[in-house]
C-alpha cells in the first residue's frame, strides 16, 4: 500500500516530536512533512521556494494545522488555501492546545475539515493523532481529481 | 446717317445684352430666350446656364427660407401678363439668389423690384415677356436699419422724459419732505426745551430733600444706601435735561458763545480735578499735560463742559486701574494759534467706521451701541456744538494701547469784531458746577468687578453683564446673599469675565455698548467650555419674535424690565439648580463611560489572558507529559521502580494541572460570557447531568438519585447545567465513601422565596469554614480524600451570582451537606 503523504504545520518541535510519535505508535502508515509556518507550507503545496521542482499536483491526504504559528497564523493558510482552486478541497485539520470556543467557530468557518484539540495526556493524545492518520490517510475517501 | 443705319444696321443682341438694367426676356412658355449681362451679374449666373431653360427651373425659392414667396409671387404675376397682355408690376420681392458652389454655394439675400411687360406680335399675340428687376437689397436694407434707428430714438425720447418727469416729481417730495422735516425740527426743539424746563423743576424738587436728608445724622446705612440710589440716578435725569435743553438750544440757534479772557490751561486742570477724586477711587491714573499757562478768549463755560464730557466719558470707558490722559498744546503761527485739546484714555476704544458717528445725537447702534455719550447719546454731540461754536472741531481717533483719544481744535481767539469781557465769569455762572459734580459722579460710577463674597467658594458664580450701574447694583444686591456675583459693563467684559470665571449663571442686559447681550450670548454659546453655562437675558423689550430669537440662540431664559427681586431670585436659583444637576449628571456618565472603558479593557485582558492560559499552559504541559510517557515507554526498562513511579507523578500532575486550567478557564468563561435567559427545566437538565455522572462513575458505587419533578426556571440553560454538574458532581464525589450514597435535588418554599437545593449523606464540613468554600482554589478536604481544583463552587456561586440569585450551604461533618440556591 503506497504511503500516504501528511503534512504537518506546526512550529512547536515538541509537538512536531510527539506527533511523529504518535502517528508511528499508532502505525499509520504516512509519510509525515514538516512545515514550520504558513509559508512553508505553501511552498510545499505549490511547489515554490525551496521546493521548486516538486509536482504540484501530488497533495498530501491530509494537513494538520495548528493555529499558533509565526509569520502567518493557521487561519491566514487556511484562507489562502480555500482561495486557492488547488487546495479548496484539500482535507485540514486544526490540531490545536485552544479549546477556545472562537477559535474553534472561526476555523470552520474557514473551512476546516476538522477541529481537534490537543490532549495533554499522552495516551488521549496518542489516540487522537493515530485516529485522524487512520481517517484521513486510509479509512477517509479523499475529494476526487483535487487539481480539478 | 440713314444710309449708315439701312447698311450697317446696330448688332441689337450685343445692345440689349449690354443694357445696364437687368433684364430678361422670356418666351410665353416661360422659357428663358435672351438675358443682359447686368442680370447676370446679379443673379450670379451665366448665360450659357440659363438660356433655353424654364424660369423656375433656374430661379427656384430659397429652400432655406419657409417665408420664400417669390418664384409664386412671380409667377402670379407673368400670368396676369399672359391673360392680360398688359405690364405687371410687382411688390418688391425678398428672392434669395443661389451663390455659385465655387463661391461657396448657399443664398444670398436678395431684394427685388420686377416689373413684367409683354411685347405683342403683329396681330396681338404674345411674343414674350421682358422681365425686368432692379436689385433694391441695398435700399430696403437701409430702410430697415433706419426703421431700427427711429425706433431706438423714439424709446430714449419717451425715457427720457419719462425721467425728467420723475426727477421733477422727486424733486417736489423732496421738496416736501424737507418743509416737513424743518417743521419736524422746530417741533423737536420746542418739545425738547418745553420738557426739559417741564423736567428740571420737579428733578430739583427731587434732588434738594434727598441731599438734605443724606446730610442728615442717624441715617441707617441701607436707608443711606436707598437714598443715594435715588440720589444719583436723579442727578443723571437732571444731566440729560441739561443735555436735551442745551441742544433744544442750539438747534434754536438761541445759544452763542460768550468769550471771556481766560487761561486755558488753568481752565483744563480745572476740569480735570473734578475727576481727581473719581480716579483715586477707581484707582486710574489721571495724567494732565499742559504748559504752565496758555491766554485765550473762549466761552469758559462751554470749553469747561466740552472737556467734562470727553473726560465724563473717558472715565466711563476705562476699566480699573487703567489710565486717562488730557493735554493741552498749541499750534499754528502767531496770527492765528489755534489750542489742541485731547483726552485719551486705556479703554476699549472705538471702533474706527463708528469714530464719525458717535458725535451724532441720540446716537446708539441696535444691539452693539457704542454708547460713549454720557448715557443719553448727547455728551459728544454737546462737544462737538460748542467746539464748533468756537469755530474749532473735534474728532475722534486711537490712543496709544487701543484706547479712544478725543481732541479738539479751538481757535484761541474769535475773529475781529466780537465782544469779548476782559474778566472770565465764575465756571459757575448759569449752575455749572452742579452739574460738573453730576457728570464726574456719574463717571465714577462705571462699574467695577463686585466683590460680594467673591472668595467664597462654596456659593454658586453668578457673572451680571450690565452696563447700568444702578441696575448692575441692584441685580448684585438681590443675587448677592445666595451666590456670589461679579459684574461684568458691557458684552466684551462679560465673555473676557465668563472665561476667566467659569460663573454657573451669567445674568445679562441686553442693549449694551460695544457688545450687546446676545452678541455675548453667540460668542459663549460659540465655546465648547461655556456651553454649559445658562444665560438669563434681561430685556425692556418684551416682543415675542425678540424671545423666541433669543432662546433659538441658547439664551436660557429672559426676564423682562420690570422685574422682581424675587422672580430673579427664583429663575437664577432654578438656572443654577438646572445647571448643576446637569454636571452631576454628566460628571456621572462620564465617570460611567469612564467605568465601562475600563470594565472593557479588563474583560479584553481576561479574554487574552484566558486565551493565553488555554494556549501557552498547554502546550508547555504537554510536552512534558508526552516526553514523560516516552521516557517511559522508550527507556522504561532502563529505569529502576522509583525511577517509573517518578514519572508516573509527573504524569499525574499534569493531568492535574490540566484539569486546574480547564477548570479556571470555564470559571472566567462563566464570568464574562452573557447571559441568555430562557426558560430552562431544571429537573429534566437535572435528569441529563445525573445520567452523565452515572455514565463516568464506576457502576459500584452508583448512588441514589432523587430528583423532584417540574421545576421549571428562567436561566440561561448552558450555565445552570454546568451549576447543577458541580453541585451534583460534588455531592457525588463527597458520597464516595457512604455505603448508601443518597443524592437530592429538590426545590422548597423559603421565605416565599424558591429555594433550590442539593443534598447529600456525604462527609459534610465544618461549618466554621462555610464563608471559604466558594473562594477559588479553597478545599476543605484533603486532595488525597477527595481529589478536586477547589475551583468547582467558585464557578456555581458565579453562575447563580450572575443570575441574581444567591447560594449557601448547610453541613454537619459524617452527616451530610446541603447547598441551597435562589435564582
Amino acid at each position: 500500500m503506497e504511503a500516504r503523504t501528511i503534512l504537518l504545520v506546526e512550529d512547536n518541535p515538541d509537538d512536531r516530536d510527539l506527533t511523529a510519535r504518535a502517528l508511528d505508535k499508532g502505525g499509520v502508515a504516512s509519510r509525515l512533512v514538516m512545515a514550520f509556518d504558513g509559508f512553508d507550507a505553501l511552498d510545499y503545496l505549490f511547489a515554490t521556494g525551496p521546493h521548486a521542482g516538486r509536482d504540484a499536483s501530488e497533495l498530501p491526504a491530509v494537513v494538520l494545522l495548528d493555529l499558533h504559528l509565526p509569520r502567518t497564523d493557521g487561519f491566514g493558510l487556511l484562507r489562502r488555501l480555500r482561495a486557492d482552486e488547488r487546495t479548496r478541497l484539500l482535507p485540514v485539520v486544526i490540531l490545536t492546545s485552544s479549546g477556545e470556543e472562537q477559535d474553534i467557530a472561526k476555523s470552520y468557518r474557514l473551512g476546516a475539515n476538522s477541529f481537534v484539540r490537543k490532549p495533554v495526556d499522552p495516551d488521549e493524545f496518542t489516540e487522537a493523532v493515530r485516529q485522524l492518520g487512520v481517517y484521513c490517510t486510509g479509512l477517509n475517501q479523499p475529494p476526487p481529481n483535487q487539481s480539478l | 446717317m440713314h444710309g449708315g443705319l439701312l447698311h450697317d444696321p446696330p448688332d441689337f443682341r450685343a445692345l440689349f445684352e449690354s443694357s445696364p438694367g437687368c433684364y430678361l426676356v422670356l418666351t410665353p412658355d416661360l422659357t428663358i430666350s435672351a438675358v443682359s449681362h447686368a442680370y447676370l451679374r446679379a443673379t450670379m449666373t451665366t448665360r450659357e446656364a440659363i438660356l433655353g431653360r424654364h424660369l423656375f427651373e433656374v430661379f427656384p425659392d430659397n429652400p432655406a427660407d419657409p417665408g420664400a414667396t417669390g418664384v409664386g409671387n412671380l409667377r402670379a404675376s407673368l400670368e396676369r401678363v399672359v391673360a392680360s397682355r398688359a405690364p405687371d408690376a410687382m411688390a418688391v420681392q425678398k428672392y434669395d439668389i443661389r451663390r455659385p458652389e465655387l463661391e461657396g454655394g448657399g443664398y444670398e439675400e436678395r431684394y427685388w423690384s420686377p416689373v413684367n411687360t409683354p411685347v405683342l406680335g403683329p396681330r396681338g399675340e404674345l411674343e414674350y415677356i421682358i422681365h425686368r428687376v432692379e436689385d433694391v437689397t441695398e435700399f430696403v436694407r437701409m430702410k430697415q436699419q433706419g426703421a431700427e434707428r427711429d425706433k431706438l430714438t423714439e424709446e430714449l425720447r419717451t425715457r427720457a422724459d419719462r425721467m425728467e418727469t420723475e426727477i421733477y416729481l422727486r424733486a417736489q417730495e423732496l421738496q416736501a419732505a424737507n418743509q416737513r422735516l424743518r417743521a419736524l425740527d422746530r417741533m423737536k426743539a420746542q418739545f425738547f426745551a418745553n420738557v426739559s424746563h417741564e423736567l428740571r423743576t420737579p428733578l430739583a424738587l427731587i434732588l434738594a430733600p434727598v441731599r438734605k436728608l443724606l446730610g442728615t445724622e442717624g441715617l441707617q446705612d441701607s436707608d443711606r444706601q436707598d437714598l443715594k440710589v435715588v440720589e444719583r440716578n436723579a442727578s443723571l435725569l437732571l444731566n440729560h435735561v441739561n443735555d436735551l435743553l442745551d441742544l433744544a438750544k442750539l438747534e434754536a440757534g438761541k445759544m452763542l458763545p460768550l468769550y471771556a479772557e481766560v487761561d486755558l490751561a488753568a481752565l483744563l486742570r480745572r476740569a480735570a480735578g473734578h475727576f481727581e477724586s473719581v480716579a483715586e477711587q477707581r484707582r486710574l491714573s489721571l495724567i494732565v499735560d499742559a504748559p504752565s499757562n496758555v491766554p485765550s478768549q473762549v466761552d469758559p463755560g462751554k470749553i469747561e463742559r466740552v472737556l467734562i464730557n470727553l473726560l465724563s466719558n473717558a472715565f466711563k470707558f476705562t476699566p480699573e486701574g487703567g489710565w486717562v490722559r488730557c493735554a493741552l498744546r498749541l499750534r499754528g503761527d502767531s496770527p492765528s494759534p489755534r489750542a489742541i485739546l485731547e483726552v485719551s484714555d486705556s479703554g476699549p476704544g472705538v471702533r474706527a467706521e463708528l469714530r464719525e458717528l458717535v458725535f451724532e445725537r441720540f446716537f446708539q447702534g441696535e444691539d452693539s451701541a457704542t454708547r460713549r455719550g454720557a448715557g443719553t447719546g448727547l455728551g459728544l454731540a454737546i462737544a462737538k456744538e460748542f467746539a464748533e461754536l468756537h469755530g474749532g472741531s473735534i474728532r475722534l481717533g486711537e490712543a496709544p494701547g487701543g484706547g479712544a483719544l478725543a481732541s479738539v481744535e479751538l481757535p484761541l481767539r474769535p475773529g475781529p469784531g466780537v465782544a469779548v469781557r476782559s474778566e472770565a465769569p465764575a465756571s459757575s455762572a448759569d449752575g455749572d458746577v452742579a452739574r460738573v459734580r453730576e457728570l464726574a459722579a456719574a463717571a465714577s460710577r462705571a462699574p467695577t468687578l463686585d466683590s460680594t463674597g467673591a472668595h467664597d467658594d462654596a456659593r454658586p458664580l453668578v457673572l451680571v453683564v450690565e452696563d447700568n450701574v444702578e441696575m448692575s447694583h441692584y441685580i448684585c444686591e438681590t443675587l448677592g446673599g445666595e451666590q456670589r456675583v461679579f459684574a461684568a459693563t458691557d458684552g466684551r467684559d462679560g465673555l473676557k469675565k465668563a472665561l476667566q470665571l467659569r460663573p454657573d449663571l451669567i445674568v445679562s442686559d441686553l442693549m449694551m455698548p460695544e457688545v450687546s447681550g446676545s452678541e455675548m450670548a453667540a460668542a459663549i454659546r460659540a465655546r465648547p467650555e461655556l456651553d454649559p453655562i445658562p444665560i438669563l437675558i434681561l430685556t425692556a423689550r418684551a416682543e415675542d419674535e425678540l424671545r423666541a430669537r433669543l432662546l433659538r440662540e441658547g439664551v436660557q431664559d429672559y426676564l423682562v424690565k420690570p422685574f422682581s427681586a424675587e422672580e430673579l431670585r427664583a429663575r437664577a436659583a432654578n438656572l443654577v439648580a438646572l445647571k448643576r444637576m446637569r454636571e452631576e449628571l454628566e460628571e456621572r456618565a462620564r465617570r460611567l463611560r469612564d467605568s465601562s472603558a475600563q470594565l472593557e479593557e479588563a474583560f479584553r485582558e481576561l479574554e487574552a489572558f484566558s486565551y493565553s492560559v488555554s494556549h501557552d499552559l498547554r502546550a508547555p504541559l504537554r510536552s512534558i507529559s508526552g516526553f514523560s510517557r516516552a521516557l517511559l515507554e522508550d527507556c522504561g526498562d532502563r529505569l529502576d521502580e522509583v525511577g517509573r513511579q517518578h514519572l508516573a507523578r509527573v504524569l499525574a500532575a499534569t493531568k492535574r494541572l490540566e484539569q486546574l486550567i480547564d477548570d479556571l478557564l470555564r470559571l472566567s468563561r462563566v464570568t464574562r460570557a452573557s447571559l441568555r435567559r430562557e426558560q430552562v427545566d431544571l429537573t429534566s437538565l437535572a435528569h441529563e447531568v445525573v445520567a452523565d455522572l452515572i455514565q463516568r462513575a464506576h457502576a459500584e458505587r452508583a448512588a441514589e438519585f432523587v430528583v423532584h419533578g417540574g421545576m421549571t426556571v428562567n436561566g440561561d440553560a448552558p450555565l445552570l447545567r454546568l451549576a447543577l454538574e458541580n453541585l451534583i458532581g460534588n455531592a457525588v464525589k463527597f458520597t464516595g465513601k457512604r455505603e448508601q450514597p443518597r443524592i437530592e435535588f429538590g426545590c422548597e418554599t423559603r421565605d416565599g422565596e424558591s429555594t433550590y437545593f442539593v443534598r447529600d449523606n456525604g462527609a459534610g464540613f465544618d461549618m466554621a469554614y462555610a464563608d471559604k468554600l466558594f473562594s477559588p482554589f479553597q478545599r476543605l478536604h484533603r486532595s488525597s480524600d477527595f481529589p478536586g481544583t477547589g475551583i468547582g463552587l467558585a464557578t456555581v456561586q458565579r453562575i447563580v451570582q450572575r443570575h441574581g440569585g444567591r447560594i449557601w450551604a448547610e453541613s454537619a461533618v459524617d452527616v451530610g451537606s446541603t447547598f441551597y440556591f435562589t435564582l
